[in-house]
């Protein structure tokens, strides 16, 4: 009986297809602002090159945690034929064996290469970067130039930086602090890896107590010292951006996030951008690159539409038009002279400062290793309890390393 | 035994008083306890109805007395809606206005003496909207500022902006919107008709490439019904956005609103909009909830889908149980037939001890395989509430068998006992599943987030869940708070008109004896 009514259901949606011959391509991807540019983008490009194809696309957002709606619906066998596939959790979708391997299905030459390293793995390409961030130092001018300090720039190193902070600091009182701090691996590793940290030894394994860490981690806690650096719910802020737009923070290290969020949010603010410091002793920069990328389901029935759509939302006029919106960086290497990345104003310049963080230094994916996000969860609780005076350093470290060894062997 | 109430009475003065004050003192404390309950309940409603009107709702400390609810500042955000958009409620810059804004700057002997640098900034905030970039008025106006007066080391100034015509030809003026841009510009006139737009001066030809889709115009029509031409008189605009800075050592004393950003030690003011209206000044992050949330296919406003999707979805839950739990519990109350029991036992109190979670994937496959990812498919999976059967079931045993058993002598059937005798009296269970019900449906978060995938099929908590991702989870709070307070209006109203009905039922005098 229920065969039957499934059957005929069948039939029905057939024939119905039939009727119309039109294939839509289902994309998934995050909810927010998405929706709007992701639907902006189909209607000004690919809609008027699918017309003649009959290919209708449609975009679907995922609320709230993005990982784990993706992993239900291709679970549920109802995920669209494209989404967004974030470098970070790739391993966990490529082990279900429902994403794509796109070698030779879409060129990756024209792409920024560590964006590519970002999504693959044993050889094959799961996914094409859409777009990338990376970290850079922005800093709120008007206070540099009250406290008659110099603006940060993109010779400092970590004791420069430091030294400026203190400097500003101390010539604007309490009100004022240096920088926010917020205890997060993805603010603070950067200059791990400058220090010459490497997350994963050669049999996947953590080392927190790795002196490079050991030196990074207390530079980065070092910064809270005096309040130069303070944790951005001590001004109810919660990240570090907020810090920054209320104008009582000298800087903030961030990406090309903060970008939008200072327009609407602190529109009269006057800010700058400079690349990450170097480590002092290794001379290195070190930086994360985030990126999210254009995956095809390996279950889809349009195989070729997707393919098609996939292409056209990497092509160089969607990534040219992505980034002179002020949208996004673009994973083509080819816009790397692109006029817009010479303009003078604070969104363009903070684009330049994410653009050459990519490639100058330690660069490393944001990346949990195998075993999932939790990865993250020592290194964010030792930042935590240090920058709040509740542990000392080496004590937060070590019991880090004891719960990383727990997590690494279950 | 005489003795105690003989004394009873030579104190029955005293006791009188004492009681008297006892009374008082219990009401005095029944005040204070429900006082207390609702500071707690209600506190968090009306901080964040106050800090949904504010500019940045996140300020901290928070103030409880903001420019938005003081009526100084009202008028002159009408006074100044008029005078940009010749509305003082949605105010707004339109072509051939101009608009009056006072600044005054303290200079002191040792600071410099400089008049202050005043801009238009562009500003149109980036959540959630259509991307289409909005015309900005620092692109279409003039600004002149000149010194008014002086008093001691205070100097006051003028600041006007000028919106000057796109167009030489005079007429009729019409709103319109802009069309899909092709070689020439259209636009869709309010009945829905696409004209061709004529741009007949060189200040509105250069802006020709600079205008998109979906732009407010306000259009002049020349000619003849039949072969009438429109010209671009310009762009309206919704905000007027000001910037004011000032040197190190002056100071901003005063202008004619309040600042919505301060930077630089208080040096630098921001307004977001000068021309803000009485809804853009108080009710702004209202409007720009139902503005600003709109779909880019269709152009129509996504909060209000979103509103009415959850009126439809509680309307449909409501309707169902009603019926569906009235029906079963009466059954289950009187009727006697084989399983009754075992039905009871599995099909409402089990039914009520599984979380629903655990129904997670089998219901959505089955929903899946059915078609019904909508707000369909969310109906048919709360069709039928264990917990307003055993309500209802509960309410029925609770009435008199009395009542149908003269039903019965007068010789109706189960139906008509249940439909004609029983039904009419279970009106406060009916009311009480109802509000139930409707406020489960309205504040349902967990299945719609599963089931409904496009956006224009949302219910409002996973509407309200979209704003809070823009920036990758930096919220604009504002936004949240006036969708929150939005939608915990109808539950608010929905409780205060049916409470009374709670109490009461006319059963109990219906028997006799």
């Amino acid at each position: 009986m229920r065969n039957q009514l499934m059957l005929g259901l069948l039939l029905l949606a057939a024939a119905s297809t039939q009727a119309a011959a039109q294939t839509t391509i289902k994309i998934n991807g995050y909810a927010g602002q998405d929706p709007a540019i992701v639907g902006d983008l189909i209607n000004r490009f690919v809609k008027p090159a699918l017309a003649k194809d009959k290919i209708n696309v449609t975009y679907e957002p995922l609320q709230g945690d993005y990982n784990q709606q993706l992993t239900t619906l291709l679970a549920a066998g109802n995920a669209g034929d494209v989404f967004y596939l974030p470098a970070e959790t790739l391993d966990g979708f490529v082990a279900t064996g429902k994403i794509l391997p796109l070698n030779g299905v879409v060129q990756t030459g024209p792409y920024i290469k560590s964006l590519n390293t970002a999504f693959t793995r044993g050889g094959k390409v799961y996914a094409i970067a859409k777009d990338f961030n990376t970290l850079a130092v922005e800093y709120n001018k008007d206070l540099f130039d009250e406290a008659k300090v110099p603006y940060p720039s993109n010779t400092d190193t970590w004791t420069s930086l430091q030294t400026k902070l203190t400097n500003v600091k101390k010539a604007l009182g309490n009100d004022y602090s240096g920088i926010c701090l917020a205890p997060d691996y993805a603010r603070m590793g950067q200059f791990a890896f400058a220090a010459g940290w490497k997350p994963f030894d050669s049999k996947g394994k953590t080392n927190l107590l790795d002196p490079a860490f050991v030196r990074a981690f207390n530079y980065f806690t070092g910064l809270a010292k005096n309040k130069v650096g303070i944790q951005p719910s001590e001004i109810s802020q919660d990240w570090s951006g907020g810090c920054l737009g209320t104008g009582k923070v000298a800087v903030a290290i961030e990406g090309n996030w903060i970008v939008g969020f200072l327009k609407d949010n602190a529109p009269n603010l006057k800010y700058g951008s400079a690349l990450i410091p170097k480590d002092d002793k290794t001379g290195k920069r070190g930086n994360f690159v985030y990126t999210v990328g254009w995956a095809i389901n390996a279950g889809t029935k349009n195989k070729a539409a997707a393919t098609k759509v996939l292409n056209i939302l990497t092509s160089p006029q969607v990534q040219q038009y992505v980034l002179e919106q002020g949208l996004a960086i673009p994973s083509r290497t080819s816009l790397s002279n692109n006029a817009f990345l010479k303009k003078t104003d604070a969104g363009a310049a903070n684009s330049k400062a994410i653009f050459d963080g990519a490639a100058d230094g330690v660069v490393r994916p944001y990346y949990f290793g195998t075993q999932g996000p939790d990865w993250i969860k020592p290194i964010n609780t030792a930042l935590a309890a240090v920058l709040s005076g509740q542990k000392s350093s080496a004590d937060a470290l070590k019991q880090a390393q004891a719960e990383m060894n727990t997590f690494q062997n279950r | 035994m005489t003795a105690v109430p003989s004394q009873r009475f030579i104190n029955a003065g005293k006791n009188e008083q004492w009681l008297a004050r006892r009374r008082w003192a219990r009401a005095g404390w029944l005040y204070l306890f429900m006082i207390v309950m609702s500071f707690f309940f209600l506190g968090p409603f009306l901080m964040g109805l106050l800090s949904s009107l504010k500019d940045n709702p996140n300020e901290y400390p928070p103030r409880l007395i903001i420019p938005q609810i003081t009526g100084q500042y009202i008028s002159k955000a009408y006074s100044l809606g008029v005078q940009g958009g010749s509305d003082g409620w949605n105010g707004g810059l339109k072509p051939g206005r101009s608009v009056a804004f006072d600044v005054t700057v303290a200079s002191p002997k040792d600071a410099p003496q400089t008049a202050p640098s005043i801009i238009l900034f562009p500003y149109q905030p980036t959540s959630l909207v259509a991307l289409a970039r909005q015309a900005q008025a620092k692109d279409y106006t003039q600004l002149k500022t000149e010194p008014t007066g002086q008093i001691g080391d205070e100097r006051s100034y003028h600041v006007t902006v000028t919106y000057p015509l796109l167009t030489r030809h005079t007429g009729d003026v019409i709103s319109a919107k802009l069309g899909v841009p092709g070689s020439d510009l259209t636009a869709i006139l309010p009945g829905g008709q696409t004209v061709d737009v004529t741009l007949d001066t060189p200040e509105a030809q250069a802006k020709q490439y600079d205008l998109n889709e979906t732009q407010l115009v306000e259009l002049v029509r020349s000619g003849e019904a039949s072969n009438a031409k429109y010209y671009l008189r310009g762009p309206v605009f919704e905000r007027t956005p000001l910037e004011v800075d000032v040197q190190r050592g002056q100071r901003i004393v005063s202008s004619t609103l309040p600042p919505s950003d301060k930077q630089n030690f208080d040096r630098s003011f921001a307004y977001r909009n000068i021309t803000p209206g009485v809804l853009g000044y108080t009710f702004n992050n209202y409007r720009r909830a139902f503005t600003e949330t709109t779909d880019p296919r269709t152009g129509s406003s996504l909060f209000l889908r979103w509103v009415l999707n959850t009126f439809l979805y509680a309307f449909l839950r409501v309707t169902a149980a009603i019926v569906f739990c009235s029906l079963a519990g009466y059954a289950l109350a009187r009727l006697s037939f084989p399983g009754k029991n075992l039905i009871f036992l599995l099909g409402v109190l089990f039914v009520q001890m599984v979380p629903s979670q655990v129904n997670l994937v089998s219901n959505y496959v089955l929903l899946k395989q059915l078609g019904l990812l909508n707000l369909w498919g969310l109906w048919f999976n709360g069709l039928v509430a264990a917990g307003g059967v055993f309500l209802m079931k509960q309410f029925f045993e609770g009435m008199p068998r009395e009542l149908e058993e003269s039903a019965s002598i007068d010789g109706a059937g189960p139906f008509t006992t249940f439909w004609r005798v029983m039904l009419p009296q279970a009106g406060p269970a009916l009311i009480a599943l109802s509000i139930t019900q409707f406020q489960g449906a309205w504040n349902d978060f967990f299945w719609p987030l599963v089931l409904l995938r496009n956006q224009i099929n949302f219910v409002l908590t996973v509407g309200l869940s979209n704003f809070r991702s823009a920036y990758g989870g930096q919220g604009d709070y504002g936004l949240i708070l006036a969708g929150a307070v939005l939608s915990a209006i109808p539950v608010i109203i929905v409780f205060v008109i049916f409470q009374r009905y709670f109490v009461d039922t006319g059963a109990d005098s219906a028997v006799k004896g």
